[in-house]
């Protein structure tokens, strides 16, 4: 089958076919998702570019070597989260064996310190800030949050990811935001 | 598990609906609880609302990440990776199924080849029965032949023992007739002489021994009759020997 003739059919159709060895359901599925897959992993793994591009390339390397690991009767969104969240997990495992971890503590105070000298800040200012602060937020609540107001799951998909009530997540991005609130008062919608 | 109130439940929607003028009472007195201020409601609705106007741009991915992805995917290594898994299924299968089939024939054959050793031990066991049979029945043949035999030998035996006696009776006139008589007629002792000669010849023909006892005297008179028969009717010792019934050795 052809990629245009692939383009309709759904994430889980996609992956039906990628256990079939189709080459061009791959091709297809790694381009809806590389570039939100990437944007997820850079803002969770400290905005390091080169990190978030090997985190990508080896959550596809799982698709391509065991795509059977899909159970395609479940929707696809939520277990590709899924597998991205613990692969943050693991970079954050593994920053705080190698002693290389970025100080969560050091950067939020670096955050408001930047805040507080900077009086007047544009959007693109305050996206660089979010992020910035949101790496002060625990887990799950800071992945809860990435995944709903960055990527845009719904609060069903979330759930699923992280196996837990929709009222958990609720609660989870409810707190979050009243924390980044907290840090960032100074932040008006314009 | 604690529910949450109805802020928390619906926080998203009222945010972007409702300033902190726009809340209800009930709305205030669920902010009161969880200890909201007017200001921090304010600055939380602002935020959540510059975060929906957040322009989702997505990052772009190295191209060779791509064509790396596509390479592993579409290289026999990724095949053989993928296959391996099913071919080490399918071989453990294969193992297991191979090692049933394996042991259900050697099993089979095991008892096979016990059922056939049974088979043969009683085959063996009836050829033996046979055999002896067989056997048997030779033997009774060869008796019956030896019976047959030992019935004509008896019959010649008795033939030969009547030609025999008839041939010493001859034999014993003609001794008569050849031993002169003591030509003492008158005496009735004479007489008498005459009528032991026979017995008395039969003796002079066997050495006199008087410490030879009833066996010995019988042996040498049965060996002295024997060669005596060897010579007139020129018959073989075995002859003689089956005559005497095969008791007879010859001394």
């Amino acid at each position: 089958m052809s990629m245009p003739a692939l383009q309709p059919l759904s994430d889980e159709a996609l992956m039906e076919r990628i256990i079939q060895l189709d080459q061009h359901a791959f091709s297809l599925l790694y381009d809806r998702y590389s570039g939100k897959l990437l944007s997820y992993f850079k803002r969770m793994l400290w905005n390091n570019h080169d990190l978030a591009e090997d985190c990508l390339q080896e959550l596809f390397m799982k698709i391509a070597r065991q795509p059977e690991l899909f159970d395609v009767s479940r929707s696809f969104r939520p277990w590709v989260y899924t597998v991205a969240n613990n692969l943050c997990k693991m970079e954050y495992r593994k920053n705080s064996t190698r002693g290389t971890k970025i100080s969560l503590d050091k950067t939020a105070e670096l955050a408001d310190n930047h805040v507080k000298i900077t009086e007047k800040i544009d959007r693109k200012d305050f996206i660089h800030k979010l992020k910035e602060v949101l790496l002060t937020i625990n887990e799950p609540h800071r992945s809860t949050f990435m995944m709903r107001y960055f990527d845009e799951l719904s609060l069903k998909e979330i759930s699923a990811i992280f196996e837990c009530s929709e009222g958990t997540v609720k609660s989870r991005l409810f707190y979050t935001l009243r924390k980044i609130a907290t840090k960032l008062p100074q932040f008006k919608y314009a | 598990m604690k529910n949450n109130s109805f802020l928390i439940e619906n926080f998203e929607e009222i945010l972007i609906q409702k300033s902190f003028e726009d809340l209800n009472d009930a709305e205030k007195e669920q902010l009161k609880i969880e200890k909201i201020s007017k200001q921090e409601y304010d600055s939380m609705r602002e935020m959540f609302l510059q975060m929906q106007e957040i322009e989702k741009s997505e990052e772009i991915p190295d191209h060779s990440i791509k064509d790396r992805l596509m390479a592993e995917f579409a290289t026999p290594q990724k095949v053989i990776t993928k296959n391996k898994i099913i071919s080490i299924n399918r071989w453990f299968y294969l193992g297991i199924a191979a090692s049933l089939t394996l042991a259900f024939v050697l099993f089979y054959k095991l008892s096979d080849n016990v059922n056939r050793i049974d088979e043969k031990q009683v085959v063996q066991s009836i050829e033996n029965e046979n055999l002896t049979n067989n056997k048997t029945q030779p033997e009774l043949k060869n008796i019956n032949d030896v019976f047959e035999v030992y019935t004509e030998v008896k019959a010649d035996t008795l033939i030969t023992r009547t030609k025999l006696s008839e041939i010493e009776q001859s034999s014993l006139e003609k001794e008569q007739l050849d031993v002169p008589s003591p030509i003492s007629k008158e005496t009735e002792s004479a007489g008498k002489a005459e009528d032991n000669s026979p017995q008395i010849s039969k003796a002079a023909a066997v050495p006199q021994n008087k410490d030879m006892n009833f066996e010995e005297g019988y042996r040498t008179v049965e060996s002295t009759s024997v060669g005596k028969m060897k010579q007139v009717t020129g018959i073989s010792l075995a002859e003689i020997s089956h005559i005497q019934d095969f008791t007879v050795e010859i001394y």
